[in-house]
């Protein structure tokens, strides 16, 4: 690997070249396995994130099953080879607590009451990591959940802020997270105005804190914008027909 | 703005559709502060007259059992007074995740039965009606002319019996055996 003295260079360019408030590249694709009641992709800059998502289905092992709500369960993996150095495909604490708290980000979005003593498997599996994998995982499950036909109340958007060199950063790459001072990501939820997931580690001042959760706030809409259209592309196909068929009624 | 412009319009969740005092919210809609947001991907339409918004979803949709729909299932565990069952397809269509329903014995035939045993056998296959979908697990019966066993076998050699003059009979070992048989026996429903 390279050794990088400077992440921000004199004219305001990261090391990847983004400016500071430069979100990566982003892609993403719904309802691409076959086996699986929703799918979604997503490449959030280096990361590469497969989620599958069953059912609702009968609560198994039944005495996880609430009686007036379905259960979630969340699956966070990182694949051995997604990282610089192999990784042990055993869950790892890490792994754990991010199964937890991407659920937990989830949960307010989905109508669990219309499916009692049922239980919904949301699986993650990162094929490629890099920094914010715990974002581009809750924004790629929340499209899986959609793809699945689950009620929803609105999808989910993660992104984060970073602190590099005294400076803000929003999306911190691998190296910024590793070498910066703060990492700081968020779930947004849209429409109800909602975050749903906040953590942090490093430092940041008040004034800092506030202005990197509006960053990452505006950086959500962003992102919101983008899975919103991914779910559009993949059925605009039928919308021509529908709309002939409704004229032709007429 | 154009009436017909707004009659099918493509969404996903969390778009916003109106407010209640605009549309009554129909399916697939729910409402949050007096604003009707859609829940699921598909296409909003209003009817004009009753001024209904729906969401028709183009996703899959997930499957919930209800009352009187007819299934099929195969009867894992019997003991005197009910039969548990893993029912896999419901009104034709194959289920991807199998749900656990129970036949108490009072449901499996419209005479009286004295205990499962007389009706079903671990292995069988067998066409229900769901009859109750409030509590787990769902219970079925089988107490009408098109329900019961369509495919038992045999406990002695494990071999499917064939109907005989209204007798179960095995091919292969002669044994003949009691069931609460549907008329379909044997056949495809």
């Amino acid at each position: 690997m390279v050794t990088v003295q400077k992440l921000i260079n004199e004219e305001g360019l990261r090391v990847d070249g983004r400016r500071l408030d430069e979100l990566r590249p982003i892609r993403m694709e719904v309802g691409l396995l076959a086996n699986a009641d929703g799918s979604a992709y997503i490449e959030h800059g280096k990361n590469k994130i497969i989620v599958a998502v069953y059912g609702p289905k009968e609560a198994q092992p039944k005495h996880v099953s609430l009686h007036d709500r379905a259960v979630v369960r969340c699956r966070y993996h990182m694949a051995p080879f997604s990282t610089d150095e192999r990784k042990s495909p055993a869950p790892s604490r890490r792994e754990i607590e991010i199964s937890k708290v991407v659920r937990e980000a989830l949960e307010p979005v989905i109508f669990t009451e219309y499916f009692p003593r049922s239980m919904i498997d949301i699986f993650i599996e990162v094929l490629q990591s890099d920094g914010g994998s715990r974002c581009a995982a809750i924004t790629a499950s929340s499209l899986a959940l959609a793809d699945a036909g689950i009620p929803l109340r609105d999808l989910v958007v993660g992104c984060a802020v970073g602190k590099v060199e005294g400076k803000l950063v929003l999306d911190p790459s691998d190296i910024e997270d590793k070498l910066g001072e703060a990492d700081m990501p968020i779930a947004f939820i849209p429409v109800l105005g909602k975050i749903s997931l906040l953590q942090m580690d490093g430092m940041f001042t008040e004034e800092e804190f506030i202005k990197a959760l509006n960053m990452a706030k505006e950086a959500c809409m962003k992102i919101y914008a983008l899975q919103k259209q991914t779910l559009k592309e993949k059925y605009l196909q039928v919308e021509k027909e529908v709309r002939e068929s409704l004229t032709l009624k007429e | 703005m154009d009436r017909k412009e707004k009659l099918v319009q493509p969404v996903t969740p969390g778009d916003k559709l109106g407010v209640i005092e605009e549309y009554a919210p129909g399916n697939g809609t729910y409402v949050n502060n007096g604003v009707i947001y859609a829940k699921q991907v598909g296409y909003a339409m209003v009817n004009k007259e009753s001024k209904k918004i729906e969401v028709m979803p183009k996703t899959r949709i997930p499957f919930f059992p209800a009352k009187g729909q007819k299934v099929l299932g195969r009867v894992q565990h019997v003991e005197d007074k009910f039969a548990m069952v893993k029912v896999f397809k419901v009104n034709g269509f194959e289920l991807k995740s199998p749900f656990t329903a129970v036949i108490h014995v009072s449901f499996i035939s419209r005479f009286f039965t004295k205990t499962v045993y007389d009706a079903f056998k671990p292995g069988d296959l067998i066409y229900a009606q769901i009859i109750g979908d409030k509590n787990q697990p769902f219970q079925l019966t089988t107490a009408a002319k098109d329900l019961g066993v369509l495919e038992a076998y045999c406990s002695n050699c494990g071999e499917l019996m064939i109907l005989d003059k209204k007798q179960l009979k095995c091919p292969k070992c002669g044994s003949v055996e009691k069931r609460k048989i549907s008329e379909f026996y044997g056949r495809k429903v």
